[in-house]
């Protein structure tokens, strides 16, 4: 299967490509020979059952967790060749993670929350003015020097993705981002999203029970039975019956 | 190179700022090191100093070529003649130490056998006491007295006051209700040795007064009573020999230090000398014999350590492997966001050994301050160990103690950091 980038140029190979995947726990098959690729400047909506295996796909795809077999290729390369301090730096400087509970170190600030994944990256400069332009660009002016427990829900996860995208990563991995988020605060996050796809050319995959979530993705798939399934959207599928 | 710098302040700054937040945890969880670094530089300390002390003591007085020969019932060490009772070696083994082959020059320490009384006037008072009166060559304080060689016969008898002789003479003083002197005061004291050349209370007994002058202080020197000269008293008593009810002879061998000229022959001549009953010690055999005792107090210190070493890392350990679990979360983040787990361990690591170096430099405070208490103290319980000077930093322990402290915690904190590396990541970071 094949994810669409939006302005992709024809010859331009995938952002990252899964390959094959296949995962279980015991004896219980989790992912069974999952393949699908995502482009740049994208939003792939991975959709499932609870215990469908979404969150340990976008486990494999940071290359946090081995699959028993397949391929995740990035540039290229197959991650899960890679050891551990490559994957490590692969996971710091190209790839941002969204939770759904958020994740913040409760006795860190928001600033340093925001600040944390670049302090440990050799390679980061500028991080002050990085923070800086990020804080105006999240509007996270006001709650800059609070803890994460005097914070709303819609501010937590806006400190979140600000720590996701500090190292200016190609992908964003968002598990369930909006799950725990009310409608206004869910439709800033998914407008967030957007805002990055469609200005910093970020791919973002997102495992998620929303179906608002899934209406703004460029690419669905579900997860069934351990099996993945592109799922059309229903405009498109009425297209292609105009079009037979 | 930069990029390593940025990594290693990087790191220094998560692990002071872990200490810094988890001040009482981090202190709590390494509580055992103080007490064995406090333990480590107490223990060195008292090594060192009793070391020194024996060295001072003994090995001060006598070569490596040297052997001291005593009556068979005292030692080489040993206050000679506790009491007023003075073991003898009979002139006839001096004599026969003497035609040994291979002996050199033989140094004696002798006893004056006449009664002496001391008289000296102080704070109006008259003060008499009879008390034992020893002699020594000119040689025998070569090392320390170098003065006592320009001793001329004939002036005032300088007399040295052993350091246990002034304090019952203190004692004495104190008795009588007369202030207690120290050496400043006694210095060049000017005083009497009235000698008595007959037994106490015979009637024919006639006295010589004999001008004398404090010439110095000894701690070296085993001896109950005071010591001057022993020119002075072969001379007196050949000279008295032919008083009336005169004792004979008028003094006696108490001990000797006998120098061999070759040392390879040391162990036959101690061997000879031995054979005629008497008591013998060489540096070879007091090294031994203090060899001997440092090893005793070094396999109890080790036994100890060991105990507050094994409690110590278990401790540690137990405290690490909880702090891992409790920041279980803040590890699961840090994979997540990128942090190598070999950069886990290494920071866990850090810190440990940041909070052991902690540790390390308040438990060296301790034991320095446990030593100044022991310094100050310890003469008051252990009478013995007066000369006994306690040295605050035996040869930089402070170094020793925070790298040791260091290490232990570190290597403490080894297993937890791989365990806090190795964690369920992803599936921790979902709850």
């Amino acid at each position: 299967m094949r994810g669409a980038g939006r302005g992709k140029a024809v010859d331009e190979p995938a952002l990252l490509s899964i390959e094959g995947v296949s995962a279980s726990f015991g004896k219980r098959r989790i992912l069974d020979d999952v393949s699908f690729t995502v482009e740049p400047s994208s939003i792939v909506a991975v959709t499932g059952r609870s215990g469908a295996g979404k969150t340990t796909l976008l486990g494999i795809i940071s290359g946090l967790m081995k699959p028993d077999g397949g391929r995740v290729v990035y540039k290229g390369q197959n991650i899960l060749k890679w050891g551990d301090f490559k994957r490590s730096r692969f996971r710091n400087r190209e790839i941002g993670f969204v939770f759904q509970f958020f994740n913040l170190l409760p006795d860190m600030t928001s600033y340093q929350n925001i600040f944390y994944p670049a302090i440990i990256s050799p390679r980061s400069r500028n991080l002050k003015e990085k923070v800086d332009y990020l804080v105006g660009y999240l509007g996270l002016e006001k709650i800059l020097h609070q803890y994460p427990a005097t914070l709303s829900g819609g501010e937590r996860q806006r400190v979140a993705v600000a720590r996701a995208i500090i190292n200016n990563p190609r992908i964003i991995l968002a598990d369930e981002p909006t799950g725990n988020l009310d409608e206004r605060s869910a439709n800033d996050i998914l407008s967030l999203f957007k805002k990055l796809r469609d200005e910093n050319g970020m791919a973002i995959v997102i495992a998620t029970h929303d179906s608002r979530t899934v209406a703004s993705a460029d690419v669905h798939f579900n997860i069934d039975d351990a099996r993945l399934q592109r799922i059309e959207p229903p405009e498109r599928r009425k297209k292609s019956r105009r079009g037979r | 190179m930069k990029a390593f710098l940025i990594y290693i302040g990087r790191n220094l700054y998560f692990s002071l700022r872990e200490v810094v937040r988890n001040i009482l945890r981090s202190l709590l969880s390494s509580f055992g090191i103080i007490f064995l670094i406090a333990f480590l530089v107490l223990y060195l300390s008292l090594r060192q100093s009793i070391k020194e002390y024996i060295g001072g003591t003994l090995f001060g007085t006598l070569d490596i070529n040297e052997i001291v020969v005593s009556p068979p019932a005292s030692g080489a060490g040993a206050l000679v003649s506790i009491g007023g009772r003075t073991e003898k070696i009979a002139p006839d083994r001096v004599r026969r130490i003497r035609a040994i082959n291979g002996v050199g020059e033989i140094n004696s320490i002798i006893r004056m056998e006449y009664p002496a009384k001391v008289k000296l006037e102080m704070f109006g008072r008259s003060v008499r006491e009879y008390m034992p009166v020893y002699g020594i060559s000119p040689a025998f304080l070569r090392k320390s007295e170098k003065r006592w060689r320009q001793f001329v016969p004939g002036d005032e008898i300088p007399v040295i006051v052993p350091k246990f002789v002034l304090d019952v003479f203190n004692n004495l003083a104190a008795a009588r209700g007369l202030p207690q002197l120290g050496e400043k005061a006694l210095w060049g004291f000017p005083m009497e040795l009235v000698i008595e050349t007959a037994a106490r209370g015979a009637p024919e007994r006639k006295k010589y007064d004999q001008p004398a002058r404090v010439f110095g202080f000894s701690a070296e020197l085993p001896l109950t009573g005071l010591v001057v000269p022993s020119d002075f008293i072969t001379k007196f008593a050949a000279a008295h020999a032919g008083d009336p009810g005169a004792i004979r002879p008028g003094f006696s061998y108490a001990q000797l230090v006998v120098t061999v000229k070759d040392v390879k022959d040391l162990p036959v001549i101690s061997k000879n000398i031995q054979s005629l009953g008497l008591k013998v010690e060489s540096q070879q055999e007091i090294a031994a014999k203090t060899n001997k005792a440092l090893a005793v107090i070094d396999g109890s210190s080790l036994v100890i350590m060991g105990i507050f070493l094994f409690l110590t890392v278990i401790a540690i350990f137990n405290s690490y492997l909880t702090i891992v679990y409790n920041r279980s979360y803040t590890f699961s983040l840090q994979r997540v966001i990128g942090v190598s787990k070999v950069r886990i361990i290494l920071t866990f690591v850090f810190e440990a050994a940041l909070i052991g170096a902690l540790f390390g430099l308040i438990g060296y405070y301790i034991g320095v301050m446990a030593i100044g208490y022991l310094k100050h103290n310890m003469p008051h319980w252990v009478p013995v160990l007066k000369g006994l000077t306690l040295s605050r930093d035996s040869g930089g322990l402070l170094p020793l103690a925070v790298g040791l402290s260091a290490l232990l915690s570190s290597v403490s904190a080894f297993i937890p950091a791989v365990f806090a590396s190795n964690m369920n990541l992803f599936r921790a970071v979902q709850k």
